[in-house]
């Protein structure tokens, strides 16, 4: 029996031992306790989620936060229509979109082949340094991460430029070109995330079968093939649901980032759409846009998680719900 | 059995927690003012009748405000309660680099202060015209201090463009922005007189950078601020807004001088003169810069010469002789007097509005008047009796290190424009004296200090009238009210403006890419130079502008 035969075999084997789902019966002493440690977060939710929607009605208006909501004139599609017509609008539309894919393109992978190679360490004491060490990026601030970017990148005085001169070449001031801003926010992103984005891979590396490897070792397989047929497909679905919230995300990026490292020189290529509804929101007074446009940021990033989820369910049978 | 009874009891205790924190209002005082320890019962007690008030205002920018500072509780802010007969509840006082922000976010959630204080006029105007604001007119009319402080002019200067009177702007000052110099730099260079022309300039910054390798000959943040030595001396001004130009308005980006400020700015960065990461620099490495390496050339306001001995005075950076000195100026022949002076000023930047929401407009006014009050003037300018100075024989005797010390006190001269021009100059011969250097250095330095602030002000002040337009350091000032929506687009079109000048300069972009964007700019935002321009002759006629 060849190895792929025996993982078929053996993921058959283990779909029969499932056993059937019957419906639980409710049962108050049990259930009520569980239900009620769901309540706070469900208020919160309720409260910092659904409640603040309300809010999306000014972006009908020309609202004055001393007129209220309701006292405030109603202008239609006014502010709809000004934002879609903005070339401002559609040069930070595109960066996001940009910035976003190659977000996916490199940054997404990389903590899936981190936690695959993680997996390999037979040292734990070796692989919970990596681990710890990876993630602790993740929780510093964006603030105190940007300075250490910018002093690392610094032209004078950066470690990066100093390694270049010792090799004979000319400083670059990074954060001032171009041509290097979309890939320093990938490629910082994935140092402060790489961390803690690998969990969830760690997490679900441990819940696969070990005899599935064991199968594969026995039909002779090396490392590499039992990434590929064993691990890869053990991570399937956790990689698809991600896959599909990361997408569910691509007309938004986060503000900080972009906004602690990008300066006017790189506008054209790093100004994004939080950046700009910042300026227009909290610099320029103008609510009613910026709720426009973070309205449709909202309806886009619905339309494609429900795409994405209903592609993600088609193609490899993992989906959100 | 037991112990699922227990997680039940756990589970609903825990639910209660969690909505009891998030149902309870917080009593904590939100102002970043709060007085720790404050003893508030004795005052209390004492001032039942007062009209209890809240209040929002900055810092002018003052520098070295000791941590934990009490904004709510100190001699000045204490004067002005018991002039005003009021008690501050709450003070709010955000970090200087986050007014625009926190301005705006307490203005977007429509629960305003008593008083609000704040240096971005334009923005004020509009929440006025949203209701934000009482209109003055009748207050300033039924007030002997306010009608006796602001005659028509300064009140027309006030209005926003609906005509009605929002907020009072502050009273004017005479500062205006000019090139200080570390003259203790140019002397170890071997420059012994102070360069006039630009070329003079620019081989002194050649000879000091040969002396002084690390050091930074000129930098700024950006364009955001402190660039004028790029632009000034070619007429740009700032490189960015609009300025007032042979009688008109008109876009800086209209200059026709721009492109050698530019190809001047990108000479200047080939050969180390300028300093290589400018265009990153944040307020905040702006200063420690000018801590921590040897920088020759500051662009900045007179006001700021005080500050700037002591910034490396407290840094014990020893020898520093900074001085004010004048513009240089490529082709002086060539140029407008309003491209190379210091306007007169009608009205100070700054601006202070009453809620609409107030219950006390009669105490809130009481306030303006005691921030225009002469005590609060003596405060802010000369300091305490006992503490920054004594009386001998009728005159002021100064302790040098105490002034600096409550350097705090000029964050309460709001409405003198925070640096009434005496004051200046006083302040830099205190900084001088509480120099740790010998009394001969320190002499000498005086009588230098004082003959460069003299010559730069015979110089620069008093050639020209009223400005419609001029640009200060970060901010526009105009004598012409714009429409919401114009001023709107006033930021957009800076911010590009500015990403232009950058790239231009940082040859990210070509001369010819650099003037096709300027001339698309110009047209894209010809909108708010018409407006200026229609609304101009009125502007002129109010102001007696030529």
């Amino acid at each position: 029996m060849s190895m792929s035969q025996a993982i078929a075999q053996k993921r058959t084997h283990k779909k029969l031992e499932k056993p059937p789902t019957a419906k639980l019966k409710f049962k108050p002493n049990r259930d009520i306790p569980v239900y009620l440690l769901i309540l706070p977060a469900a208020f919160l939710l309720f409260v910092f989620h659904y409640i603040p929607i309300y809010g999306v009605i000014i972006a009908f208006q020309d609202f004055s936060p001393f007129k209220d909501v309701w006292g405030s004139d109603w202008v239609g599609f006014k502010h709809f229509e000004q934002f879609l017509t903005d070339p401002n609008f559609w040069r930070v539309f595109k960066n996001t979109i940009v910035i976003n894919l190659m977000q996916i393109v490199i940054g997404f992978p990389i903590p899936i082949i981190f936690a695959i190679f993680l997996n390999e360490i037979w040292s734990n004491k070796f692989k919970k340094v990596v681990q710890t060490v990876s993630y602790l990026p993740h929780f510093i601030s964006w603030v105190v991460a940007a300075s250490i970017i910018v002093s690392a990148l610094s032209p004078s005085s950066g470690i990066l430029n100093k390694l270049i001169e010792a090799l004979g070449g000319e400083p670059i001031y990074f954060l001032a070109k171009q041509e290097y801003f979309r890939m320093i926010i990938v490629l910082t992103a994935v140092w402060k995330e790489l961390g803690m984005q690998s969990v969830y891979y760690i997490a679900a590396l441990a819940s696969i079968d070990t005899e599935l490897y064991e199968a594969a070792k026995i039909d002779g397989a090396g490392k590499i093939k039992q990434a590929i047929h064993v691990t890869l497909p053990g991570l399937l679905p956790i990689i698809s649901i991600l896959l599909i919230l990361k997408i569910g995300q691509m007309v938004t990026i986060g503000f900080e980032q972009i906004f602690l490292l990008y300066n006017p020189l790189v506008y054209d290529v790093g100004d994004v759409i939080s950046t700009y509804t910042y300026r227009l929101g909290i610099e320029q007074t103008q609510y009613s846009l910026t709720t426009a446009i973070g309205l449709t940021q909202s309806i886009v990033n619905f339309i494609l998680v429900f795409s994405a989820n209903k592609l993600s369910r088609r193609v490899s049978g993992a989906s959100l719900w | 059995m037991v112990k699922k009874k227990l997680t039940g009891v756990l589970a609903l205790l825990l639910t209660l927690m969690f909505l009891l924190s998030a149902c309870t209002s917080s009593n904590a005082p939100t102002s970043s003012a709060a007085s720790e320890g404050d003893n508030s019962t004795a005052s209390e007690s004492s001032s039942t009748e007062k009209a209890k008030l809240t209040m929002f205002h900055h810092t002018g920018g003052t520098g070295s405000i000791p941590d934990k500072f009490d904004y709510k509780n100190n001699d000045i802010i204490n004067k002005i309660a018991e002039l005003a007969n009021v008690e501050f509840t709450e003070v709010t006082v955000p970090a200087y680099a986050d007014l625009k922000t926190k301005f705006n976010l307490m203005m977007s959630s429509g629960s305003i202060p008593d008083i609000v204080i704040h240096n971005t006029i334009a923005d004020m105007n509009q929440y006025g015209k949203d209701g934000a604001f009482l209109e003055l007119s009748e207050i300033v009319a039924n007030s002997a201090v306010l009608s006796e402080k602001y005659n028509e002019a300064m009140l027309e200067a006030s209005k926003a463009d609906d005509g009605n009177l929002y907020l009072l702007r502050s009273l004017p000052t005479e500062d205006g922005w000019h090139l200080l110099v570390r003259n203790d730099m140019l002397k170890a260079a071997g420059v012994t007189t102070i360069p006039s022309t630009l070329d003079e300039w620019v081989e002194a910054m050649k000879q000091v950078k040969q002396e002084f390798p690390d050091a930074i000959m000129y930098t700024s943040m950006g364009m955001t601020n402190y660039m004028q030595f790029l632009f000034k001396p070619f007429g740009c001004d700032n490189g960015w807004g609009w300025q007032y130009i042979d009688g008109k308005v008109a876009n800086v980006f209209e200059n026709p001088n721009l492109e050698k400020a530019v190809t001047f700015a990108q000479e200047l960065l080939a050969e180390g003169l300028l300093d290589q990461e400018f265009a990153t620099t944040t307020q905040q490495t702006y200063t420690d810069k000018r801590r921590n390496n040897n920088v020759l050339l500051v662009s900045a306001s007179l006001a700021s010469v005080p500050g700037s001995i002591d910034l490396l005075s407290m840094n014990n950076v020893q020898h520093v002789e900074f001085i004010p000195v004048q513009w240089p100026f490529e082709d002086p022949e060539s140029l407008d007097p309003y491209q190379m002076y210091v306007p007169k000023k009608v009205v100070g930047n700054q601006g202070i509005a009453i809620s609409s929401q107030t219950q006390s407009p009669d105490a809130a006014a009481r306030v303006i008047e005691a921030f225009l009050s002469d005590e609060v003037l003596d405060l802010v300018t000369n300091g305490r009796e006992g503490i920054e100075y004594t009386v001998e024989n009728g005159e002021k005797v100064f302790d040098a290190t105490a002034y600096s010390d409550s350097n705090w006190r000029n964050v309460y001269g709001v409405m003198f424009s925070y640096n009434p021009l005496d004051k200046i100059k006083v302040k830099g011969e205190l900084s001088i004296a509480a120099m740790k250097e010998t009394d001969e250095f320190k002499e000498a330095y005086k009588a230098e200090y004082e003959k460069a602030f003299d010559d730069l002000y015979n110089a620069e002040y008093g050639k020209i009238g009223y400005a419609p337009v001029a640009v200060a350091g970060t901010t526009m000032e105009t004598l012409i009210p714009l429409s919401s929506e114009a001023n709107s687009k006033t930021k957009e079109a800076i911010a590009e403006q500015q990403s232009i000048l950058l790239k231009a300069i940082m040859g990210e972009i070509s001369m010819d890419e650099f003037d096709q964007q300027r001339q698309s700019l110009v047209e894209k935002y010809q909108s708010i130079t018409d407006e200026f321009n229609e609304k101009l002759p009125e502007c002129k006629e109010k102001y007696g502008i030529e």
